[in-house]
């Protein structure tokens, strides 16, 4: 619990939108630019939050947990979205299971480590290849204009939708 | 002498002893198992994913914890998952069984063995994972006494059934994932 960290503009969004949306779930696997948003959910005790191994799996837990009725995000990095190709194109598109993930975007302005690059540069045409509509506001005023509407169509659509988290969004 | 463990026996067996239970089968063998023995509301029935049968259970079993949950996972599968089974362990919701179909090969794709043929223990991963109770069965009344058991002291289980390679139903076709979730979620509902 870290009462400093919790009040973050960014954490505080995303968390008071996912409460608006009827959101109760989270699953992610630690990345420094959401920091902020998992230390957010961790404070409130409306939230379940659960560290997962792997990307892929924590769609699998949330896919169950939808079915079982709780809405859920999951919040990873890039590099671990690159995981989550097949359980999103043989799981949640065709089943019609809506999470919405936030994916801290490396590769992207002011990266300093070449692995990140190919595989941060290749969320959006990965979503775009999938059907998995995808956001990457640069500003934090930008991202809180989209949070409801994308948590909106994600669970009226019955679709996976995709938020880039920029480091721009997060300083 | 009980018989060998037959997929038509897991079918019978898992219906038998946890009629209320949401069951969640992998793709391929553990899915046309069930399907062949005539398709039920609370299954889940996988086409994708995987690898992720488990972790759906996971989120099921803590999301509905007035529920028993049922995964039947398969051997390739769950080689493909298996940090999924950390994460079970670390959560360890006393409502989730897990059961391995070992067959010890890849089912579904012509019967290339898997690195349980050769020696790897999943059950030994279970109890390191810190699943509270982790069992074996080679025959139907070994398989149903440690599913009664679970049924009358719900832990997190883990249970391996060592099963042959002769008798893989045939998968039935025109999945409809979308009528499964519906049906599915529709029976998550309903009041137990």
């Amino acid at each position: 619990m870290n009462t400093l960290q919790s009040t973050t503009p960014l954490g505080e969004a995303v968390t008071s939108s996912m409460r608006k949306n009827g959101v109760t779930t989270a699953c992610y696997v630690a990345d420094h630019l959401l920091a902020a948003i998992c230390d957010s959910l961790d404070d409130a005790p409306d939230f379940t939050l659960l560290p997962v191994a792997r990307e892929d799996e924590g769609l699998g837990i949330l896919a169950g947990a939808y079915l079982a009725g709780s809405r859920g995000a999951m919040l990873m990095q890039s590099s671990g979205f690159a995981l989550c190709a097949n359980v999103l194109g043989s799981l949640l598109v065709p089943y019609q299971i809506p999470v919405v993930m936030f994916v801290g975007l490396r590769g992207d302005l002011g990266e300093f480590n070449v692995s990140q690059v190919s595989v941060g540069q290749a969320v959006a045409p990965t979503c775009q290849m999938l059907g998995i509509p995808f956001w990457a506001p640069v500003t934090l005023q930008g991202l809180e204009r989209i949070l409801d509407g994308a948590f909106y169509t994600a669970f009226s659509t019955k679709t996976p939708v995709c938020i880039g988290i920029r480091r721009s969004v997060t300083e | 002498m009980s018989t060998s463990i037959s997929y038509d026996g897991i079918v019978a067996t898992v219906r038998d002893v946890f009629p209320d239970g949401l069951i969640v089968p992998n793709l391929g063998t553990n899915t046309a198992a069930l399907m062949h023995n005539g398709e039920r509301d609370e299954e889940f029935y996988m086409w994708g994913a995987m690898g992720m049968v488990h972790s759906i259970g996971l989120g099921l079993a803590l999301t509905a914890p007035h529920r028993t949950v049922v995964v039947l996972d398969g051997d390739g599968s769950l080689l493909m998952g298996m940090a999924g089974m950390s994460t079970i362990g670390a959560a360890a919701p006393p409502n989730l069984l897990h059961v391995l179909v070992d067959n010890q090969a890849w089912g579904n794709t012509g019967g290339q063995p898997t690195h349980t043929a050769r020696g790897v223990d999943p059950a030994i991963v279970a109890r390191g994972c810190g699943y509270r109770v982790v069992e074996r069965a080679e025959d139907e009344a070994t398989m149903r006494a440690h599913m009664e058991e679970y049924a009358r002291q719900p832990e997190l289980t883990f249970l391996h059934l060592k099963v042959g390679f002769l008798d893989i139903p045939r998968p039935p076709e025109d999945p409809d994932p979308i009528g499964i979730k519906t049906r599915f979620m529709r029976a998550c509902r309903a009041s137990r």
